[in-house]
Parts: structure tokens; C-alpha cells; sequence
């Protein structure tokens, strides 16, 4: 099992931990960013509005999604840059019913890899309604770093 | 995504719903008259007496109990689909609900109900304006849960987020609030109804214009009063809130104009676009039921036909509110806090309280209807 795994969120605090530790071990880092697909059933409450309201919020968070990707993905890879470590960009979706912190776990496990790092609190999507980092830590495959503060990289 | 095909999709709403259907009519059939019956401390039908509970309480209850123990907190993938036709259902039912009314008596009450509900809806909005900045909190946010404290909870929330920019993971922590806001008040209203002797009628004004959430006000009134009929607690509670659905286009028009006011980069919508996009097209279908009733195609009050609607419309509620209930996603619900918690429950209590002693104060137990 080697690589270490950023999951990115939009306080990017994981970068400059996943990014150390991927350093100090000599290993390439992957930055994962997970598009959350739950919140059809998170906004399943909502049995008022037309079908337009419901599509146009949805839509909203496709792009706000899209945006978050595209800013995390450059500031990975340039602070990786920066830092000399080998880098790779991925994103994936979760499955409709799927939990985001259940897509890193399986991605962690699928991809071998040696170590997670991840922000705490992790503030992508709906994981801070849905147990966040704690259930990350229940299901991973190998050992979890919490990024609680930024620590650069270089 | 795989497209299953027309039968593809009625078989995966199957189970689901069955399961819906199925736990509706155990707890029609047999727990309710078994509380009914059953003796405890010494009184016959202490559990509904004192607890006042019923099969609308106890439909959301048992999908609560579905969401966060039988499925540990995710609807499983076989249910989903026919869990999903909760909004379904709901909406028919209200749509049917149309048929307790004439246009005669939306006339009567009509007029108390639009002022009551304005009142409170821009009451409510100037309120969180106002706090909302005390607190230190995001225009954005503001504007969420302004539009999510006034008009009606996560409705509101998601028509107005994507005017005003908000960002998504604030938005659930908006949710989160109004949903365990709602929560509590769906419980405790019944108990504070019965124990003022509020008539159906203050207790629908009430609950219409105090409770965040339509749905919620929807299954306080059932639970208050399970009867579904002209002149029921339901029947007042949805005039009231489906004047407060109509101005969701219209609350959402003015908090956008509020919220782009002070932004440099102002973005133009008009009130058209947003009753295009936003208005609840259901109301129609509502008000199409009130006119029928009013020319007499629906049968005078006591046929069939209104007997056998009412009967249907007992069920949807019932298996759309397990539906509700198995939505409620308790560990979500605990992770409310931070800036929106606290404006939600100041803007939440509030509007209760004062709604609750207006209503005692101004509103006499007789309808007009």
C-alpha cells in the first residue's frame, strides 16, 4: 500500500498536510475531490416547490460543485509544484445513495492506498450533516491523518 | 444514468412503496385501536388520551424509526425509489384538499389569513435581517434563512440559495435548523393546542402561521385533529398555508432585490423569471378542487363521492408521512449549529410564540366557515 491520498474540501486544509507527508515518505500524492450526489434526497423534505425551483437548486450546486473542483484542483497541483512532490488529480461521484466519506473509503481502498489525509472538520457538500471525518476514520482502509490547520508544504 | 424504461421504474417504486403502504395499514388497523382499547394506568386509551397520539404521529414516528434504526440512517437502495414518492403523495393529498373549500368560504377566511400570514412572513424576514447582521452573519445566509423562517422552511431555503449565492455545506446547516425546529414544534403543538381548548380553527391559524415547515404544519394539524372535513384543523391550516406557498416567488423576488442591492456585480431578475421558475404550480391544482366543489361537481357535503375522496386523501397523508418521517435523518439534524442554529431558533421561537398569542388574542374560536 503506498500513495497518499488528500481528500480536498473547500478550506484546503489538507493540501499542505497531505502534501508534507507525502514528501517525508517519498511517495506520490493523489488530491481527490468527491462530487456529492446526495442532496436529491437531502432536500427530500421539500415537497412544496415546482419542479423548476427544485431543478434550479440543483443546478446551482452542480456548478458551485464544478467551480470548488476547478479552484482546488490548480491550488493541488501548483502547491504540489511547489513542494516537489508527485502529484495526480482525480475526481469521482458518489453514488446516488452513497455517502461522500463512503466514495473516499472505497477509492482509498480500490487505489491501495497507504494513507488519507483529510481536513477536520471536513466541509465538502453534505459530509459535515453525515458524521464527516468520524466516519471516515470508521471505515478507512489504512491509517487517517487529520489536517486540523493549514501546515505548508514546502 | 441507466434508463430503466416506464416498467423498469414502476417496479423499482415497488417495494418501497409497499413498504409505505403496508406499515400504514398496520398501524391503521391494528396499534391504533389497540391504543384505543388498551388500558394503562388505569384509564381505557391512555396512550391517545394523554399522548395524543395517532396514526399520523405515529406514521412519521415509525419512518423515523425506519431512517435511523431499521436502516441505520440511509434508505436503502431497494426503498428509494418508492420512498421518494413521498412528495408525490403529499402534493396529491394537498391538491385534494382543494375540495373542502368554496369559493364562498376562501372568501370568509381568505382575508384574515393573507393579512396574518404577511404579517408574519415580512415580520419574520425583517427579524433575521436584523439579528442575522447582529450575529455577524453572511448577507447570503441572511437571505437563506430569511426566505426559510418567513415563508416555509426548506422550500424557501432552496428557491432562494441559488439568487442570493449561498454556498451549499451553509445551506444544509440551514436545513438542519428549520427541519429540527419543525421537528419539535409538530410534537408539542398538538399538546399546547389541547391544553389552551383551542378551537380547529385557532389551532390551524396557529400552526399555519407559526410552524416553519409546510409538511410539518400538514401533520400537526392531522395530529391535532385527524378528521379530514370542512371546518378540521386541516382544512384551516392549509388556507392559511397555501397563502403562504403562493408568496414564495414573491418573498424570494424581494430578498433577491435585497441581497443584490448592496453586491457590486448586480444580477437583473424580474419578478416574472422568478414566478416562472419558482411559483408552486400544485396551487393551481388546488384551487381547480375548490372551484369544482363550489359548482357542485364533486356532490353535496355528505355523498359519496366527498365520503370516498376523504377516505383516499386519509391514506396519502398517512403513507406520505411515513415517507416524511423516514426523510428525518436524526444524526443530520443533531449536526444544526453555529450562526444559522442560533437565528433559526430566535426567528423559530419567536414567530411561534407571538403567532400563538395573536391567535388567542384576536382570532375567535368560531369560524366562518
Amino acid at each position: 500500500m503506498t500513495g497518499v491520498l488528500v481528500v480536498l474540501d473547500e478550506s484546503g486544509k489538507a493540501i499542505g498536510q497531505g502534501l508534507a507527508l507525502a514528501r517525508e515518505l517519498g511517495q506520490r500524492a493523489v488530491g481527490l475531490f468527491v462530487y456529492e450526489r446526495g442532496w436529491n434526497v437531502y432536500i427530500g423534505h421539500d415537497w412544496l416547490s415546482g419542479s423548476n425551483a427544485r431543478a434550479t437548486f440543483l443546478e446551482y450546486v452542480e456548478e458551485h460543485e464544478k467551480a470548488a473542483e476547478a479552484e482546488l484542483k490548480a491550488r493541488f497541483l501548483a502547491e504540489a509544484q511547489a513542494a516537489g512532490v508527485e502529484a495526480q488529480f482525480e475526481a469521482i461521484c458518489c453514488d446516488d445513495l452513497e455517502h461522500l466519506t463512503d466514495a473516499v473509503i472505497r477509492e482509498a481502498r480500490e487505489g491501495g492506498y497507504g494513507h488519507i489525509v483529510c481536513a477536520d472538520p471536513l466541509t465538502r457538500g453534505l459530509s459535515p450533516r453525515r458524521g464527516g471525518t468520524a466516519a471516515l476514520m470508521r471505515g478507512a482502509p489504512c491509517p487517517v491523518v487529520l489536517a486540523g490547520q493549514t501546515v505548508a508544504a514546502a | 444514468m441507466e434508463d430503466k424504461g416506464i416498467f423498469g421504474k414502476i417496479a423499482a417504486i415497488l417495494p418501497g412503496l409497499a413498504f409505505m403502504v403496508g406499515t400504514l395499514w398496520v398501524l391503521r388497523t391494528y396499534v391504533e385501536p389497540w391504543m384505543a382499547n388498551a388500558v394503562l394506568f388505569g384509564q381505557k386509551g391512555w396512550l391517545i388520551k394523554v399522548t395524543h397520539l395517532n396514526y399520523i404521529l405515529l406514521a412519521i414516528i415509525v419512518g423515523m424509526l425506519y431512517r435511523n434504526v431499521l436502516f441505520g440512517g440511509k434508505i436503502p437502495a431497494w426503498a428509494e425509489e418508492g420512498f421518494r414518492t413521498t412528495r408525490l403523495f403529499i402534493k396529491a393529498g394537498v391538491i385534494m384538499l382543494g375540495s373542502l373549500y368554496t369559493i364562498q368560504s376562501l372568501a370568509k377566511v381568505g382575508g384574515i389569513a393573507i393579512l396574518l400570514i404577511m404579517t408574519f412572513v415580512f415580520g419574520t424576514i425583517f427579524f433575521v435581517m436584523f439579528f442575522g447582521r447582529l450575529m455577524g452573519m453572511e448577507r447570503s445566509m441572511i437571505g437563506v434563512m430569511g426566505a426559510a423562517c418567513g415563508v416555509c422552511g426548506v422550500s424557501a431555503a432552496i428557491a432562494t440559495s441559488p439568487a442570493v449565492k449561498a454556498k451549499p455545506s451553509d445551506v444544509a446547516l440551514a436545513i438542519a435548523t428549520i427541519l429540527g425546529f419543525g421537528i419539535m414544534t409538530m410534537f408539542i403543538s398538538p399538546f399546547i393546542g389541547k391544553a389552551l381548548q383551542m378551537s380547529d380553527y385557532q389551532f390551524g391559524a396557529w400552526v399555519g402561521t407559526g410552524i416553519l415547515n409546510s409538511g410539518q404544519v400538514l401533520a400537526t394539524c392531522l395530529a391535532f385533529n385527524p378528521t379530514i372535513a370542512p371546518g378540521t384543523a386541516v382544512a384551516y391550516g392549509e388556507i392559511w398555508n397555501v397563502v403562504r406557498v403562493i408568496s414564495i416567488p414573491f418573498v424570494v423576488f424581494f430578498i433577491t432585490m435585497w441581497y443584490w442591492r448592496a453586491e457590486a456585480e448586480a444580477e437583473h431578475m424580474s419578478l416574472g423569471r422568478i414566478l416562472k421558475e419558482k411559483f408552486p404550480v400544485f396551487v393551481i391544482g388546488f384551487f381547480g378542487m375548490t372551484f369544482l366543489s363550489s359548482v357542485g361537481a364533486l356532490g353535496a357535503e355528505g355523498s359519496n363521492t366527498l365520503h370516498l375522496m376523504r377516505d383516499v386523501m386519509s391514506w396519502i397523508f398517512g403513507i406520505g408521512l411515513v415517507g416524511q418521517g423516514a426523510y428525518i435523518d436524526i444524526r443530520e439534524i443533531k449536526t444544526a449549529g453555529g450562526k444559522p442554529l442560533k437565528v433559526g431558533l430566535a426567528a423559530g421561537c419567536l414567530k411561534y410564540a407571538v403567532a400563538l398569542l395573536v391567535i388567542m388574542l384576536f382570532v375567535s374560536k368560531e369560524s366562518s366557515f
